[in-house]
């Protein structure tokens, strides 16, 4: 039916008296159309070089560089899932860290095997992982009652106490969660290649442990993430989330399921916590409760806003300076004023990195509100109008 | 696609006691173009919003042919065909007039979450594209299809709003103060391109508007509200002489005699705006 409607009844056609040409135009506008603007040849570019950067980085740089790498990929994958929801969707979630702490448990469970007081699965670890995102997904089903019917900032009110809950859990559900002292990760593995460090693999002259097998698992799980992202925000489920986002009643008018359509805005970005969860669990090869609280569901507010809502470009940059500031400015700590590093008196690394950020977010909120993004979109605006 | 009848049978809509439309009536002929007017606060907006679903209605029926629309979601009412404008613009600003218009496709294309993600949507994403730019020829908005909307001019975002409307493919298509803010040319440029897509694509249109010039040049009849309840009906001509209308809205100064035959210049319109109320 809706493609009949649209060879049918053209408005140009029927109108061709007053408004000539009009299909003709159309149709080799549409041609065009088909291949990647020429506006977006940058930004392609810029993103396969990121790529090449990234597959090249293992051979030329020390592993205490790789660690930060991992724990920014992982943060940008649930940075992306936040950023469909909330600078998309515009439903504000502050309990994202409960659907990554489920992913991250979710694994530890699904691929640990029992010992001592620990029970778990001993499951494939890519069943695992696999099992423990749709399992995030399956809580964000489960919340999604409340996710659909509420709006914005009373979402992020709601949906602050999952973490309270979620942190309750992992400190009682002791024979899942090991409680305070969490449990350890069983290292990802796949077709009997490990990812540890006992994987004997030699490239280049250069011996690859953990972190360098690690680090092309979770590029290739990033970019898989980034591009799903990009096309559902740029596909037809996106634009129903933008205009919800700044107008229901608008979206209902045009068909927009709303209900639906928030909540599943809410399970898509509680996956993407998941896969971050998983990740998180791989890189730290550890689960602790203590790091699932309300900061990491602000660390990932602050990400997003930083790289400019609900881009997937924004929020990979975003995740990448919240991520690697407090772990940068603790190694040089000692070279750098006020700050000192962890255990000495004074201002703590990672303390001084939160006031560093926080005041970057009131900065770009007061002057840049699009974040990243949108100061690139200036600068390129300002250099070629002849373009458009 | 013939168009469809709408009839309104004693809709009444009532928030917390207070009766915003009571037993309101008419009927829209397939194809025709029904204007209601009234001065602020007469129900208009009330009874387009009741009609496309998204106010309560506590009394009476919405007939679209022989689909019920009373008490549908507006998302129902939108998969009937029918397709709508609002007073204070509703845009995405920060999208694209393309990506803005692109929406109005929404209840006609499939692809969900998945299929998207999966580089799945992408033909029946072009071949809507080229349908909808064939609607922003027909509004005048092929020129503005990549900037981003709220950069555009009111007219233009009135005409964007216009343009989305008939994206949905509609077959009532109801106009909320279309050229509300417009000038003169720009007012009467749109009462031509909703005659036009009248004709093109069999459309039945209800529409609010306040600039009288354009009601009297493009309504086939005209239903008058005033505290929520029909006080006239009839074609323009009938409407602008009847004496309740004049009383109430139009405000036809007093030495001006009713029975006279109304100058052209209640035709144009421009005094229209004064609501001697």
């Amino acid at each position: 039916m809706s493609e009949s409607s649209v060879s049918e009844s053209t408005v140009s056609e029927n109108t061709a008296t007053e408004d000539t040409v009009a299909p003709a135009r159309a149709a080799t506008a549409a041609g065009t159309r088909t291949r990647t603007p020429p506006h977006r040849l940058p930004a392609v570019a810029a993103a396969v070089a990121a790529v090449v950067v990234a597959l090249a980085l293992p051979l030329y740089v020390d592993a205490f560089w790789l660690r930060i790498g991992l724990f920014a990929m992982a943060a940008a994958v649930g940075a992306l899932g936040l950023t469909i929801l909330f600078g998309a969707a515009g439903q504000l979630s502050l309990g994202h860290a409960f659907f990554v702490a489920v992913g991250t448990y979710g694994y530890a469970f699904l691929a640990g095997g029992d010992g001592g007081h620990l029970t778990g699965l001993g499951l494939p670890p890519l069943a695992a992982a696999v099992l423990a995102t749709l399992l995030a997904g399956l809580c964000g089903l489960l919340f999604s009652p409340v996710a659909s019917r509420l709006r914005g900032i009373y979402l992020g009110i709601a949906s602050l106490g999952l973490v309270f809950l979620g942190h309750h859990l992992l400190l009682n559900l002791r024979p899942v969660t090991g409680g305070y002292d969490g449990r350890s990760v069983t290292p990802f593995a796949l077709g009997g290649f490990a990812f540890s460090d006992a994987s004997g693999l030699v490239v280049l002259g250069v011996p690859f442990g953990a972190v360098e097998n690690l680090w092309y698992l979770f590029l290739a799980v990033t970019v898989a993430a980034t591009l799903v992202a990009r096309n559902v925000l740029r596909g037809r489920p996106g634009r129903a989330f933008r205009l919800m986002r700044d107008s229901e009643v608008g979206a209902a008018a045009m068909g927009v399921r709303v209900q639906r359509t928030k909540a599943s805005a809410f399970v898509l970005s509680s996956m993407y916590a998941g896969v971050a969860g998983v990740l998180t669990a791989l890189a730290f090869q550890r689960a602790v409760p203590d790091y699932f609280d309300l900061l990491l569901s602000i660390d990932f507010l602050a990400m997003i806003i930083l790289g400019g809502l609900g881009s997937t470009s924004g929020a990979i940059i975003g995740a990448t300076f919240v991520v690697a500031l407090p772990i940068v400015l603790s190694r040089y700590a000692d070279v750098l004023p006020l700050v000192v590093g962890p255990g000495q008196d004074g201002l703590d690394a990672s303390i001084a990195a939160q006031f560093v950020y926080g005041a970057l977010v009131v900065v770009v909120m007061l002057t840049q509100p699009g974040g990243l993004r949108a100061m690139v979109h200036a600068v390129r605006d300002r250099r070629g109008p002849a373009s458009a | 696609m013939s168009p469809p009848r709408l009839v309104v049978e004693a809709v009444s809509v009532a928030f917390s006691g207070l009766l915003a439309l009571d037993a309101v009536s008419f009927t829209v002929e397939p194809g025709t173009v029904h204007a209601v007017i009234g001065p602020n606060g007469a129900g208009k907006s009330s009874l387009l919003n009741a009609l496309c679903g998204i106010y309560p209605v506590t009394g009476g029926r919405i007939l679209l042919d022989e689909h019920e629309v009373t008490r549908q979601r507006p998302d129902r009412v939108a998969a009937l065909g029918v397709g709508r404008t609002f007073q204070n613009i509703v845009v995405s600003p920060r999208e694209s007039v393309l990506d803005n218009l692109m929406v109005g496709r929404h209840r006609l294309t499939r692809a969900g979450l998945v299929r998207t993600a999966l580089w799945l949507g992408r033909r029946e994403q072009r071949r809507h594209e080229a349908r909808v730019r064939e609607i922003a020829e027909f509004a005048g908005l092929s020129a503005r299809l990549d900037t981003t909307a709220g950069r555009l001019a009111y007219g233009d975002l009135k005409r964007l709003e216009f343009a989305r409307a008939l994206c949905l493919e509609p077959r009532l298509l109801i106009l909320d103060e279309p050229v509300a803010g417009m000038n003169t040319a720009e007012s009467r440029e749109l009462g031509r391109l909703v005659l036009a897509a009248r004709d093109a694509l069999g459309l039945t249109v209800v529409f609010v508007e306040h600039d009288m010039g354009v009601v009297m040049s493009i309504a086939d009849r005209i239903t008058v509200l005033d505290f929520g309840k029909v006080v006239a009906e009839g074609a323009p001509a009938e409407v602008r002489r009847d004496p309740t209308v004049v009383s109430a809205y139009l405000g036809v100064p007093d030495d001006d005699a009713p029975d006279a035959p109304a100058p052209e210049d209640a035709v144009t319109g421009h005094e229209a705006e004064r609501t001697p109320r």
